[in-house]
């Protein structure tokens, strides 16, 4: 049965599938992986949904299915079938990083735990189990703005931006779960949009520069 | 009898797509050579209905499509006519140009096509953004705009550009999420006082009155930070140079005439109208403007390349807007729109220019290969350097008025320091654009006269008469500056009247 608890555990889930998905060095697992955290965000919007017999979230969940779970992932996968399966050796190595994550992501959970009354004082977001959601929310935000900063892979910038915006769009389930249906899907559509433009720059960055490092993108910098 | 207006800001939004979906149809039934009439003539319409709408709001009541939650306001009505006037020019300009680009194999036949789609997709974006009532609607419509451009600027594929369309891309997508972060902070807040209200744009008066102040500050920084990433300011600023300088010349006075001032449009909608309560933010929001305004010119003045420099002169001069609006009182907010309209009419002729000159010498657009040029283009001469002199702000062209509105603003909210980096960043600004002009038309070339010189000549008419209609403005709004205060004042108060609803 679908309880509170349930509800904290996918979170947790979710954050290990994001950390997976910014570690594995594998462009194709991290995907997966960035999939599978995916399929655990819907599984948090069905089961709010229910909790909360709000019934237009589940016409968002099936939204984030089909963008978030298949266009996405595809879309990346499809890209991914052109370019070296490895990304580009990230800056710091794998040991560190993680061990930085760990200790980053568990500071940040529990400073957003504490003072969730700062930047969202209404009385549901004080209370379980939405202000765990939220402090959970804010964590995989922060993880993607991590992996934007520390990434120099393309495809790993992409994955960071939509790790970002899974953030966001947990924040405003845990916020405003009020919003019209259709203002959500606005919201989603965007992404696929973003991830869809990227891409395609992309596939030509790759032929016409040989590389996936955004790094050694430095024509301009003069 | 009142004429009924509320179909027309629906139909700004679908018009443009539609013109669009011909352009592909066109391409499809292979009559490749009515391309540029169909988007001309759907631009055409376009700024006719939007002046029409217009005329029906200036001075009256606003239209609402509450279906949709559309709102056209002085404010809306002013972006809208200005965005779509505006494509109409750029078009026109880009007519001969990308035939050029063509022809010298820069751009193929499919992408000739796409630039002119595109184009077209980004006025409807733009006119929803301006139109709409609806915080989260805003947000979307924003990052539409931003899609469809990010091809435009990539549009040669060369390394240089699609490296400009990435980093456009990122850091926008990036600043435009954290703007969503503060929208919903403020919604999450509100909503239990006043419910799906608080997601208007015309309730924010309300909404300010009602939440915690520390939320109030929260959500207006990662707003006022994503917006700023959209107009670029120091230090967002890392995409403008090179998506300004990367594009083709009529897109970029399109990016920095209007997508730059799209994010001082959402900013006068939303932070604005917190700023009266809070001192905090107007002070925030100065300082911003200043360091962006002083680093901005100092870059533009050790630039060769002209469009970059240009580029910079815009993270500039877009600096001016925000500290007027940040100010939140009616002079701060009349003279920031003043000069909106202003640096669109000015920066976009400069662009154009700068594309004169790129069309005339072979894509030639360093200053220092360039030189002597006044007499084979005197037309174009005379178009930049009304530019530059109208930027840099000295009478009797536009930028002197609105320029001078905003120190008065500024002074009369006693921030006096943000004055004088204005006046100081305004006289470097003449001294970079105006160095730069005698140079590439008066000064001596680097290049061997025979070899790039001898062939020079001015650029077709269809062209250059867009740069005497701008240049034509800038002089005319500069000399009657009384000719738009009806308009202007409209839109300022549109905002005023947001920030005192529901007290």
């Amino acid at each position: 049965m679908i309880t509170e608890q349930s509800l904290i555990t996918l979170m947790l889930a979710i954050i290990i599938a994001s950390v997976a998905a910014l570690e594995i060095r594998n462009l194709k697992y991290a995907t997966y992986a960035y999939l599978i955290s995916s399929i655990f965000l819907c599984g948090i919007i069905v089961s709010y949904a229910f909790l909360s017999r709000n019934e237009s979230l589940y016409l968002w969940a099936i939204t984030c299915v089909l963008i978030k779970v298949i266009i996405v992932p595809r879309l990346l996968i499809r890209y991914i079938r052109m370019i070296p399966q490895m990304e580009h050796q990230p800056v710091i190595g794998l040991v560190l990083s993680v061990a930085v994550l760990v200790l980053m992501l568990t500071a940040f959970y529990r400073v957003f735990h504490t003072y969730i009354a700062f930047f969202a004082p209404t009385d549901a977001a004080l209370r379980a189990p939405v202000r765990d959601l939220l402090a959970g929310a804010c964590t995989v935000f922060m993880l993607g703005i991590w992996t934007l900063l520390s990434r120099r892979d393309v495809i790993k910038t992409v994955i960071g931006l939509v790790l970002m915006e899974n953030g966001v769009h947990l924040i405003l389930l845990a916020l405003a779960p009020q919003l019209k249906e259709t203002t959500m899907i606005g919201i989603l559509t965007n992404v696929v949009a973003v991830v869809f433009i990227l891409l395609y720059l992309s596939a030509d960055i790759y032929r016409i520069f040989g590389t996936t490092d955004s790094a050694r993108l430095s024509e301009l910098k003069r | 009898m009142t004429t009924d207006y509320s179909w027309i800001p629906l139909l700004l939004i679908i018009w443009p797509v539609l013109g669009a979906i011909v352009i592909e149809i066109c391409a499809a039934v292979k009559k490749t050579v009515w391309i540029e009439r169909v988007a001309i003539v759907f631009a055409l319409a376009q700024s006719g209905l939007s002046l029409f709408l217009g005329l029906g709001v200036w001075g009256r009541v606003p239209v609402r499509v509450d279906d949709f939650s559309l709102l056209v306001d002085g404010l809306s009505a002013l972006m809208g006519f200005l965005i779509n006037a505006m494509i109409l020019l750029i078009l026109l300009f880009s007519v001969r140009y990308m035939k050029h680009e063509q022809e010298q194999g820069l751009v193929s036949t499919r992408r000739h096509r796409l630039y002119y789609t595109l184009i077209l997709i980004f006025a409807g974006s733009m006119n929803w953004t301006v139109t709409t009532n609806h915080l989260i609607q805003l947000y979307v419509a924003m990052e539409a705009s931003t899609l469809a451009t990010a091809l435009l600027v990539a549009l040669y594929r060369k390394k240089a550009s699609l490296e400009a369309g990435y980093k456009y891309i990122i850091l926008t997508v990036v600043g435009m999420t954290f703007s969503l972060l503060g929208m919903v902070l403020i919604f999450a807040a509100a909503y239990p006082h006043i419910g799906a209200e608080a997601l208007l744009l015309s309730k924010i008066g309300h909404v300010v009155r009602i939440i915690p102040r520390n939320v109030a500050l929260l959500g207006v920084a990662c707003m006022t930070c994503g917006f700023a990433c959209k107009a670029g300011l120091v230090p967002f600023h890392a995409w403008l140079p090179d998506a300004h300088s990367e594009a083709p010349s009529p897109v970029s006075a399109m990016l920095s005439g209007l997508i730059i001032k799209i994010g001082a449009y959402a900013l006068a909608r939303t932070v604005t109208i917190f700023a009266p309560a809070n001192h905090g933010i107007v002070l925030f929001i100065a300082l911003l403007a200043c360091i962006s305004m002083l680093i901005g010119i100092m870059m533009a003045l050790v630039q060769d390349d002209l469009k970059r420099m240009l580029a910079y002169s815009s993270v500039s001069q877009i600096s001016y807007i925000f500290l007027g609006l940040g100010l939140g009182s009616y002079l701060g907010i009349y003279g920031a729109l003043f000069h909106l309209v202003n640096h669109t009419l000015i920066k976009a002729l400069l662009f154009m220019s700068v594309g004169a000159i790129m069309y005339a010498t072979g894509g030639v657009r360093r200053i220092s290969q360039l030189g002597g040029l006044a007499k084979k283009m005197p037309v174009t001469a005379f178009c930049f350097i009304a530019g530059a002199v109208a930027l840099g702000g000295l009478p009797p062209f536009n930028g002197f008025v609105s320029k001078f509105s905003l120190f008065l603003a500024a002074g009369e909210k006693h921030l006096y320091w943000a004055v004088a980096v204005s006046i100081f960043t305004g006289l470097l600004t003449l001294a970079c654009l105006v160095r730069a002009g005698y140079l590439v038309f008066w000064g001596k070339p680097a290049l061997a006269e025979s070899q790039t010189n001898a062939d020079i000549r001015e650029v077709p008419r269809s062209m250059y008469m867009v740069l005497l209609i701008l240049a034509a403005l800038c002089l005319v709004i500069g000399l009657f500056p009384n000719l738009l205060y009806p308009i202007l004042d409209g839109a300022a108060r549109s905002i005023l009247a947001v920030c005192s609803a529901g007290s």
